[in-house]
């Protein structure tokens, strides 16, 4: 097995004036291509941090990052930085952090528009995962005019449109009632078993991080399964 | 559709969601580019070439002080003190400004304002109808200078327009009046040539010409009334130069003939200001002799007019830019780096920027037209006694002048723009996406 993920002695410290807050110790994480993990554990454990570092949104304090084989500079520049998210990471966030004043397709699309894909390019791809997403009917809506489901499902297509390699899922069934939480958790296992997708997951349901492929659980910023 | 139109979709949408905020910033936008047109039209409007005087940048104006020279070895020579303005004979006009050797063309005039031009009133010769008009008095070549469009009738010739001492004050004056004093007296479509008016004195005159009338804005050239130079009238003398000639060139030639003057006046020590059309309209103590000086000297005024709305907009862009931080976040997860997200805020602001240019050149036009007199006597420090400042053609819309004028606050605007811009994207992603939460 290919290891697609591979996070060796990361340590992540918020410091303050007064505080120093060791949020992620010594974590030491393989990854395998086409795995779906979940990452269980506690409010405040780290597992947000971990998934932050995972997809280079944030900085370890120490500790090596190494995605699809490619060892992580702590000095790349903003632009390589941004090339590498945008063409390797999909992200999935609880709060599906879409943005309100661009409709469904224009959302979907903005990993391509970065990526330099050109118009009808970009509006095809966009078309075929919105579809896929089953929200063909809802592409000229803007985010405040779909439920939080569909917002989702609008997310989860912006996350797969630039087919990269890793999703990272952040608590995506979190502000979702059970019925629409176990609807995107299916397309998820969808995205891993027919498309091979690597997905991390981080969640507090048990029962859905179950259905994934393996389960980490972590407790004051350590790993502690 | 590229990256370009979504990004201005979105300043659009933008607009109608953040009315408050699209309203200030093009309110602040609108208000700053109509001040900087008011003020860069007013100052066009005062020294660029247009009509009728056409010549302005290689205009040269010379005036004439005589101090009495018991007095003047004691005076203060930069202050100057106890001095008349002394006017020109014709002889001097004919043998020092005719025969110019770097004078294309020379013409002698009276200001308006020292003519009293209200208290000149013309009658009609029943004395039925009695009109105050801005009087001037010029000889033939002020119409070569000053390219005033006759509407009826002809300019002076050589041989009325400058009359010497013995020649003055005939019974019968020529005298050249404009389109709006004419149809006022006459009538509308009347050809008032050859008519008879009475003015002071109960002297007489008979119309030759009538021109079509001009901006007061023109002061140099402006007059309702034209009368030929009488002995004594030429206080000013204006000199077109040839091309390639400087206002040095009028300096040197006519320092020798001054000085050779003041050596045959026992009582008298005479000296010549001369200045360019762009020193007498602004201050003769500035060298402003191209227009680079003149935006330089203009550069001051039109920053502290820019500076407050500049600072304000700024504070407005770096509180927006707080709200859309979360925003930028997923922007930046999902591939944008810094200089792109700029790009994107640049063009947003670039659409707000250009509504408040649209909205700028409305105020502006109102600012003209309603407000023209204020707007050029105030800005412009243009004369005040005389009638109301016609805005025409040129002065009232000049593409280039309002091309200039929107550059200069979307420099301004962009400057704005990228300070708070630029130090709010380099917030952590992580930073910025969970100010949402």
């Amino acid at each position: 097995m290919e290891t697609i993920i591979k996070l060796t002695g990361i340590n992540k410290v918020y410091r303050t004036e007064e505080i120093e807050t060791q949020a992620l110790e010594n974590v030491n994480i393989d990854v395998q291509k086409g795995e779906f993990l979940s990452v269980m554990g506690p409010s405040g454990c780290g597992k947000s941090t971990l998934l932050n570092i995972m997809g280079l949104l944030d900085e370890p304090t120490s500790g090596e990052i190494e995605l699809c084989g490619t060892k992580i500079d702590k000095n790349l520049s903003d632009e390589r930085l941004a090339e590498f998210r945008n063409r390797t990471l999909g992200f999935v966030f609880q709060s599906f952090h879409l943005i309100s004043s661009l409709n469904v397709i224009d959302n979907v699309q903005l990993p391509l528009m970065y990526r330099g894909v050109g118009y009808s390019e970009r509006i095809k791809r966009a078309k075929e995962v919105i579809e896929r997403v089953g929200l063909s009917h809802r592409m000229k809506h803007t985010p405040v005019q779909l439920s939080g489901g569909q917002c989702q499902r609008v997310a989860i297509a912006r996350a797969i449109i630039g087919n990269p390699e890793i999703i990272l899922a952040d608590e995506p069934t979190g502000n979702l009632d059970s019925k629409m939480g176990a609807d995107i958790l299916g397309l998820l296992k969808q995205l891993n078993e027919e498309d091979g997708r690597t997905i991390v997951m981080v969640t507090h349901n048990e029962q859905q991080a179950l259905q994934t492929k393996r389960i980490i659980k972590f407790l004051d910023g350590r790993q502690i399964m | 559709m590229n990256k370009l139109l979504i990004y201005v979709r979105q300043a659009l949408h933008m607009m109608k969601e953040e009315k408050l905020f699209s309203g200030i910033y093009i309110a602040g936008t609108a208000l700053a580019i109509a001040f900087t047109m008011v003020m860069a039209v007013v100052y066009y409007a005062k020294l660029a070439d247009i009509e009728p005087e056409v010549n302005r940048s290689r205009t040269v104006y010379v005036t004439m002080r005589a101090y009495l020279k018991e007095e003047f070895m004691y005076l203060d020579k930069e202050f100057g003190g106890n001095y008349r303005d002394k006017t020109f004979s014709d002889t001097l006009i004919r043998k020092w400004f005719y025969e110019m050797p770097c004078a294309e063309m020379a013409a002698c005039l009276t200001r308006i304002e020292d003519s009293g031009a209200r208290n000149i009133s013309l009658r009609m010769e029943d004395g039925k109808k009695i009109l105050p008009v801005a009087m001037r008095n010029v000889d033939a070549n002020f119409f070569k200078v000053y390219h005033h469009k006759f509407v009826y009738g002809r300019p002076f010739t050589d041989a009325e327009g400058l009359l010497s001492g013995e020649d003055a004050a005939p019974d019968v004056s020529i005298a050249i009046i404009s389109l709006d004093v004419a149809e006022k007296l006459f009538g509308k479509g009347v050809n008032p040539v050859g008519k008879i008016l009475n003015y002071y004195d109960n002297a007489c005159l008979r119309i030759v010409g009538v021109i079509e009338p001009t901006s007061s804005i023109a002061s140099e050239s402006y007059g309702q009334l034209f009368l030929p130079c009488e002995y004594g009238d030429s206080e000013r003398m204006v000199v077109v130069l040839k091309d390639g000639c400087t206002i040095d060139d009028v300096r040197n030639f006519l320092e020798g003939k001054v000085h050779r003057l003041n050596m045959s006046d026992k009582e008298w020590e005479y000296h010549l200001q001369v200045c360019s059309h762009a020193q007498l309209m602004m201050s003769r103590g500035q060298d402003l002799s191209s227009w680079k000086d003149i935006f330089l000297a203009l550069l001051p005024k039109v920053f502290v007019l820019l500076l407050v709305p500049a600072l304000n907009l700024s504070g407005l862009v770096a509180a927006r830019m707080k709200r859309r931080l979360p925003e930028m976040g997923v922007r930046k997860a999902f591939g944008a780096h810094r200089r792109e997200l700029l790009g994107q805020i640049i063009v947003e602001n670039m659409v707000l920027t250009l509504c408040g240019g649209l909205v700028g050149l409305v105020i502006t036009w109102l600012l003209l037209y309603v407000f023209r007199s204020w707007v050029f006597f105030a800005i412009g420090n243009l004369p005040s006694q005389t009638v109301e400042p016609l805005v025409q053609g040129e002065m009232f819309f000049s593409p280039l002048i309002f091309l200039i004028a929107f550059l200069v606050c979307a420099v301004v605007n962009l400057m704005a723009t990228l300070v708070p811009a630029w130090l709010s994207l380099r917030n952590p992603i992580v930073e910025s996406m969970n100010l949402k939460k």
